[in-house]
């Protein structure tokens, strides 16, 4: 197999387009549309995938994929994970219950997660840090589940490596 | 050992005793910074109580020592320094953290200076200093005139340090600029402002969550915890992700966490898929038990596997356990495992 996959997941707004660009050695390729839902707060929002990639040169690459935020394609969030190397949830820790955000991920991704490896990522901790990082640890632990757990940036490539980081270690520990 | 409860001994090797319910005077530590006194140890381990009067004595002390030193040889040690002794039953001794100094540029005379700071200035300082040259680091000092950042770091240190002669005009935003000739109060006050912002970090998480945070008396206890658990066939796994308070005591520790999120994954295991040294995966493994976050296993979980090949770009780290190196090889072997060119490709290699 010559082509990994590494999924950005989450809400809409919680960077998963700014992550994959930050990583991708191209301008990812988007499918963004103007948005018409109000609730959102933003102007455009995914509604198929975002797309990058990362040549390793011999052959190999890294595809980055993000899936769209919305509820409503949560059909695809599973389709695209599959058999992915490992899977980034993104939460943003502004939205109004940011814990049940990332609830309706974990439910979403429940019978991949048990094998995944996985990490999430907690937006715009700095000016709104409850909850906290522990409190989302927390909330993962009561689910069986032990995944990082990290305040990030996603502007800053340094905190988006970080979390592959700790995804590339959790695959390195099962391959073993 | 002489009791230090009711008075605070301050002696010499050879036994001179400097009363601390009396003022200090110079004369009365002059002898013992003759330049083979040995050290001075400060017996008990009370300092609280005597704060101003120890720091008095710590500024008469590295004074006195650093003039010695530069003047016959700036790299020589005088061998001064005050060391904090604990007698038997006292608690007063506190778990202490290392922290690393990396110097970068600096002339042998303001290395040496630091070095005798350090030293003297230890019982004022609430951890440990180390002086590296290279690999992790917590504080990066600079000669005046460098750049305030190091090829293949892009972690920022704690704090940075400037050393600028006097006089000189320059405003480093996010560095602190000492003056040469470089003065100790300015010094350890710099080095003591970034152990407050440790130990306010680790402070905030203990008023947010204290059933999370564990003392360092704790922590201390459940070292032979580890070391009953990690008998051969032992391996671990985190129930839940450890609390953030729990991850800041080493920049590996996320690495180590990240390892031991997967799977059950044995000691030797562990230092090998880390590349980071035993003990401190010990230390990170006694933390998390301490934590009550680790599921132990005391069977082995999978057979002993075959010695891996050495990883690229590991080395740089002091951390880098010895093991990972292949003994037969002066420089390693590039890791050409799929995630050891991923690493690369994307540059984590120099996070590590």
């Amino acid at each position: 197999m010559n082509h990994h996959k590494i999924v950005f997941t989450g809400a809409p707004g919680a960077g998963k387009t700014t992550a994959i660009a930050a990583l991708s050695d191209k301008p990812p390729v988007l499918t963004e549309v103007r948005n018409t839902d109000a609730a959102l707060g933003k102007s455009h929002t995914t509604v198929g995938l975002d797309f990058g990639q990362v040549d390793m040169g011999d052959g190999q690459s890294i595809r980055l994929f993000g899936t769209p935020g919305q509820l409503r394609f949560e059909f695809m969030w599973r389709i695209i994970a599959t058999d992915a190397l490992g899977l980034v949830i993104l939460v943003d820790n502004a939205k109004p219950d940011p814990l049940a955000d990332l609830a309706i991920y974990l439910d979403a991704y429940n019978e991949l997660l048990p094998t995944m490896n996985c990490a999430v990522g907690i937006g715009r901790t700095l000016e709104y840090p409850r909850p906290s990082v522990d409190d989302y640890a927390e909330m993962l632990g009561a689910r069986g589940l032990a995944f990082p757990v990290l305040p990030v940036d996603v502007r800053r490539r340094e905190d988006v490596l970080m979390l592959v980081d700790t995804v590339l270690f959790q695959a390195e520990a099962r391959t073993v | 050992m002489t009791n230090a409860s009711a008075t605070l001994d301050i002696r010499r090797a050879r036994g001179s005793v400097i009363d601390p319910s009396r003022p200090l005077r110079a004369g009365s530590i002059a002898s013992a910074l003759a330049p083979r006194c040995g050290p001075i140890v400060l017996i008990g381990g009370r300092l609280r109580p005597h704060r101003n009067r120890c720091q008095a004595l710590e500024k008469m002390l590295c004074d006195a020592s650093t003039a010695a030193m530069l003047r016959d040889d700036p790299r020589a040690s005088p061998g001064l320094a005050l060391r904090d002794v604990p007698v038997q039953g006292d608690t007063g001794m506190t778990f202490r953290r290392t922290l690393r100094l990396q110097v970068q540029s600096l002339t042998d005379s303001d290395i040496a200076k630091v070095a005798t700071f350090l030293r003297v200035g230890r019982g004022r300082l609430r951890c440990d200093w180390e002086i590296v040259f290279g690999g992790e680091l917590h504080v990066l000092m600079l000669g005046d005139g460098e750049p305030d950042t190091l090829v293949g770091m892009l972690d920022d240190p704690l704090a940075m340090l400037r050393i600028v002669d006097a006089g000189t005009e320059r405003r480093d935003a996010g560095s602190v600029l000492l003056v040469r000739p470089l003065q100790y109060d300015a010094f350890i006050e710099a080095l003591s402002a970034v152990e407050q912002r440790v130990h306010a970090s680790h402070g905030a998480a203990t008023t947010s969550a204290p059933a999370d945070v564990v003392p360092a008396s704790r922590e201390a206890d459940a070292v032979p915890a580890v070391a009953e658990a990690a008998k051969p066939g032992a391996s671990f796994r985190l129930r839940r992700w450890p609390p953030a308070a729990a991850l800041q005591g080493h920049r590996y520790y996320l690495r180590l966490a990240s390892c031991l999120s997967a799977r059950h994954v044995g000691i030797d295991e562990l230092v090998r898929l880390s590349n980071v040294s035993r003990p401190r995966c010990e230390e990170f493994l006694a933390t998390l038990l301490a934590q009550a976050v680790l599921d132990v296993r005391p069977t082995p979980a999978t057979a002993p596997t075959a010695a891996p090949p050495a990883r690229s770009a590991r080395s740089a780290s002091s951390d880098a356990t010895p093991q990972a190196a292949a003994p037969a090889r002066s420089r390693p072997l590039p890791d050409t495992s799929l995630f050891g060119k991923i690493r690369r490709k994307l540059g984590l290699t120099l996070l590590r």
